[in-house]
């Protein structure tokens, strides 16, 4: 079929489809960074571009396209404080991105908008990097080089079919380059420093537990953190991942002391905490026998997790006297670190201002104080067995584990001691470092997440947000801080099983997820199912997402030798691409012409009877030249009629291509010519 | 702006050689050139900032996607290449036609087996197809010869841009059209009259043994004394008078018998007669220094009248192998 159309620079209506239907798909993980009215502006202009489609509509006037273009960035000023985050400017590129929808009538402006939908597209990776994420980015890439070739095929032909064939084709020929380079260019340290996503929406621990906040995460099935074990797996009993400490109360939250407040207090900062340099003396230490690694989620904030009280400082991270471990900055990435377990061991007794510290209490809240001191009383001045007392109380009064307790407003403690009698974990830890306090016995609150799956094939634990726990500990002389839990007092399962089976019928554990997986954990099928996609998810964690420059200088010392180490990276990332290039032109290049295959076995043929002394003459084809040898050389007569009989059945009846097994036939006849 | 053409013209010459022009080429490497477009240019550019925000947030999938839009332009350039690469274009002639009229040039694409997506082809100026195919298809691309002679518009250009429009590949071609352009028709003279034997006879009395014949629908080239102006302003349709010659009246046309001094001016006038005696079927023979056509009438003697017209002095190369050609195709 002759094309009979000039070729112009005009968008076919199938390509604007095409490119629509990028943009819906490339803009969709982006839906939780937008503020509303972005989305809004952007499904106008979908909604528009395709009125204008079916022709039911006019170009928007200037006027118009500048009434949106401010409207949206209004919208950015007024959303985002402080104005300059990454959400901030993904939002003014994802809007530009729509907005250019509605000035895009040549093929140039339509390239622009695939521009810029491979750069947002690669936004949305900032934000989060799983497995999913990655698929749907392959997704979006097939259909946004589907969009970009049909640009430039003939304007009024564009099979949805074979354009998204030919975009998973580039895509899967790319990947072999891709994947050269992603192991071999040398990652570089970043070169500014750029904001960060950001982190307040989502869930986690937080250094400031007002009552209600653990019971929020329980509706949270988000991971938090893997710890894999080298070795022995710690019990149920004693999976309590410490993460925050917070020895502060104002009446309403507790909350961790600052080494600033502190430092204005006149402590020095080395009291507080101590690096890999100046180790701690604070306490004597005693191996645990635990070793594992943890990955870490990025959270946002600068503390880390440790399984029981961190007593040394671990590779690059702050120790604190509170016994955790904490990194010198915010982590926005994944962190992952290794723990040699060790704990302490005390000897002294608590300094005077740490003991202050943990004595900290506000006013209010009489009858919980009353009631400590008159129970510390009857223990005979024991901590020990005073915490046995208040766990006494929980279990005698009948108290309810439950994840919406009422509000307590006021006297809190109080209330929920004497009056309400049901909370969560955060209330009963809460409540019963209130009294160890009064009683004059130093406490604090704990916060982290207690508990985890068990992954036994990969000896790991996984912890997710819904693990959160809260706890407290006490100092008793002699033995120094330790746990207790009181939250075991009233559900035990919360520690031996986990949340779901502690809630029981009560429910409430992920009511806000009905489609999440883990909450049909009786199903086996969908369980199994689970357990393999997290499976999968943290293989793809490990090596691809954590592959960093630290990773990559590892895997090619041990590939490479460490000497030279840059020089022999550079010649193999040379050699490596020019061996991958080479290969696929020959692959896309190289096409054997079964005709051209016809000929060179004709000629061949030529050779061979040319040998023999026959010489072909002028004009003769191919019968009239077996006719002939017939007659001048009948020893020949046979093999050649075989071969030529073959050669004009495959060069001249048959109207489909010539197949493979045919050649093969025919060389076998020319091998029978002498 | 001629002479710039020109002068391009001659920079692609030297480039690529004094190609003899054939019928028919195939691409090959030697012929095939390939550069990055601005969209390529571009394209890097985004690769680059995508590495950018890659190394400043250590993300992988960052890296990834720019490690994979890399990877996708220079797998771009071995597709675009491709697109072009093997291709057989085949020249199938035309049907020839004057001096500033258009002329179609029919080509075969032949992709042997492959599928060739948006090649675009043309001869600079003139008019660019869009092609797709697989196996051979053929075009009719509209020139409007500017000389008389075999038509060359040039070096024929063949570009493609697909799939992803981020490299050019091109190729020019010296492409034999085999199609004849004759002289234009300059039809404002009368027919000479003294070729007659006796020579007795002027060009009145001639005039008065045209007897009016009727009329038929106005053809390009009709001379406009003969067009019904009447017959035009009652029912709008140009017709054209025509006038029964008697038999027997040869008319011998001559270069002698054309006024002016220029050739090129002289030979649009015995092509206007040329087609002047054969629309009123009058017999006519051709005298041209070096070639003599006795006369004759009827369409293929038309055609050998008007190709010795258009030929006639013309450099050219290999014009005995056209003349077989446009023969058989007459006959």
């Amino acid at each position: 079929m002759p094309d009979t159309h000039q070729l112009e620079e005009g968008i076919s209506r199938t390509s604007v489809i095409w490119l629509l239907v990028a943009q819906v798909m490339v803009l969709l993980p982006l839906r939780s960074v937008l503020p509303v009215p972005l989305l809004a502006i952007a499904l106008l202009s979908v909604i528009w571009r395709l009125t204008l489609w079916y022709g039911r509509s006019f170009w928007p006037p200037l006027w118009l396209r500048a009434v949106l273009i401010v409207m949206a960035l209004g919208t950015v000023v007024i959303s985002f404080q402080p104005l300059l985050t990454l959400e901030s400017m993904v939002s003014v590129l994802a809007v530009a991105y729509s907005l250019k929808l509605l000035e895009m009538r040549y093929r140039r402006d339509a390239l622009v908008v695939v521009y810029i939908g491979f750069f947002v597209v690669t936004t949305s990776v900032l934000f989060s990097q799983s497995l999913l994420q990655a698929a749907w980015l392959v997704l979006c890439l097939v259909v946004l080089i589907a969009a970009q070739q049909g640009l430039y095929r003939r304007t009024d032909f564009l099979p949805v079919a074979s354009s998204l064939r030919y975009g998973l084709v580039l895509v899967l020929q790319a990947v072999p380059l891709t994947v050269v380079l992603f192991i071999l260019v040398p990652r570089l340290d970043p070169l500014w420093s750029v904001p960060q996503p950001d982190y307040s929406a989502t869930t986690g621990v937080s250094d400031r537990m007002a009552p209600g906040d653990i019971a929020r995460l329980s509706q949270s099935d988000e991971l938090a953190f893997r710890a894999v074990f080298d070795g022995s797996l710690p019990p149920a009993t004693e999976r309590y991942w410490r993460m925050v400490v917070m020895d502060q109360f104002d009446g309403k939250s507790w909350y961790q002391s600052s080494t600033t407040d502190l430092a204005s207090k006149g402590i020095a900062v080395t009291e507080w905490q101590q690096d890999q340099r100046q180790p701690a003396d604070w306490w004597l230490q005693q191996p645990n026998g635990y070793r594992y690694e943890i990955l870490l989620e990025a959270t946002g904030f600068p503390w880390l997790v440790t399984m029981g009280p961190a007593a040394e400082s671990q590779g690059r991270f702050l120790l604190l006297r509170t016994m955790r471990l904490e990194a010198g900055s915010r982590l926005y990435e994944r962190q992952v670190y290794s723990v040699s377990g060790s704990s302490p061991v005390f000897t002294d007794d608590l300094p005077d201002w740490l003991r202050k510290l943990n004595l900290q209490l506000p006013r209010g809240n009489p009858q919980a104080r009353r009631t400590a001191r008159r129970w510390m009383l009857q223990a005979k001045g024991q901590p020990e067995q005073l915490a046995m007392r208040i766990m006494r109380f929980f279990q005698e009064q009948g108290f309810v584990y439950t994840l919406s307790p009422p509000l307590m407003a006021g006297e809190s403690i109080d209330r929920f001691l004497f009056s309400e009698q049901q909370g969560f974990c955060a209330h009963y830890a809460g409540a019963f470092v209130f009294m160890m306090r009064s009683a004059g016995v130093p406490a604090r609150v704990v916060s982290g997440y207690q508990g985890g799956e068990l992954k036994p094939e990969q000896n790991m634990i996984q912890v997710r947000q819904f693990d959160a726990h809260a706890w407290a500990e006490i100092w008793v002389r002699g033995k120094g801080w330790v746990r207790y839990d009181p939250t075991t007092a009233i559900a035990p399962e919360r520690i031996s099983a986990d949340l779901q089976t502690a809630l029981g019928l009560e429910g409430g554990f992920l009511n806000e997820k009905p489609l999440s997986l883990l909450r049909y954990r009786q199903v086996p099928l969908l369980n199994q199912f689970r357990l393999f996609y997290e499976n999968l998810e943290y293989r793809w964690q490990r090596t691809v997402i954590d592959y960093q420059r630290e990773q990559q200088q590892a895997l090619l010392k041990q590939w490479l030798g460490a000497d030279q180490l840059q020089w022999r990276q550079t010649t193999l990332l040379v050699v490596v691409v020019l061996m991958v290039l080479g290969g696929s032109s020959l692959l896309l290049l190289y096409r054997r012409d079964k005709k051209d295959e016809l000929s060179r076995l004709y000629s061949r043929f030529l050779g061979k009877l040319r040998r023999s002394g026959v010489q072909l003459q002028d004009g003769e084809g191919e019968l009239s030249l077996a006719r002939r040898i017939e007659t001048e050389h009948p020893e020949l007569s046979d093999a050649v009629w075989a071969f030529i009989r073959e050669y004009i059945q495959c060069r001249y009846a048959s109207h489909k291509t010539v197949e493979a097994r045919q050649i093969k036939s025919l060389k076998i006849r020319l091998n029978s010519v002498r | 702006m001629a002479g710039l053409q020109s002068l391009k013209q001659k920079a692609r010459q030297l480039v690529l050689g004094n190609i003899a022009p054939a019928r028919q080429v195939t691409l090959n490497q030697r012929r095939i050139y390939i550069l990055p477009g601005i969209a390529g240019i571009l394209w890097l550019l985004v690769a680059f900032l995508l590495f950018l925000m890659a190394v400043n947030y250590a993300n992988s999938l960052a890296f990834a996607m720019s490690f994979f839009m890399v990877s996708l332009f220079m797998l771009a350039i071995l597709h675009t290449w491709r697109n072009l690469a093997g291709l057989t274009i085949r020249s199938l002639g035309g049907d020839p036609a004057h001096v500033g009229q258009p002329v179609r040039v029919k080509l075969e694409i032949d992709g042997h087996n492959r599928e060739r997506i948006a090649i675009k082809v043309g001869w600079p100026d003139h008019e660019n197809l869009n092609v797709d195919t697989l196996d051979s298809t053929q075009i009719d691309l509209r020139i409007t010869g500017q000389k008389r002679g075999w038509l060359s518009p040039g070096l024929l250009r063949i570009e493609s841009l697909y799939p992803l429009g981020l490299c050019k590949t091109w190729s020019w071609l010296s492409l034999e059209t085999g199609v004849l352009v004759y002289p234009a028709i300059d039809d404002r003279l009368p027919l000479p009259l003294s070729q007659n034997a006796n020579g007795t006879q002027t060009g009145a009395i001639m005039l008065g043994q045209e007897e009016f014949a009727g009329v038929r629908r106005y053809q390009a080239g009709d001379s406009s004394g003969h067009v019904d102006w009447k017959g035009f302003a009652r029912r709008h349709e140009l017709n054209t008078k025509i006038f029964d010659q008697p038999v027997g009246l040869d008319c011998m046309l001559s270069l002698n018998d054309t006024p002016g001094h220029e050739l090129e001016d002289k030979l649009p006038v015995l092509t206007a007669w040329c087609l002047r005696c054969e629309r009123q079927k009058r017999p006519y023979g051709l005298s041209l220094p070096g070639v003599s056509i006795s006369p004759g009438m009827g369409q293929r003697h038309l055609s050998e009248c008007l190709q010795s017209l258009a030929l006639f002095q013309v450099k050219s190369f290999q014009v005995e192998s056209f003349q077989i050609q446009t023969d058989a195709e007459h006959a």
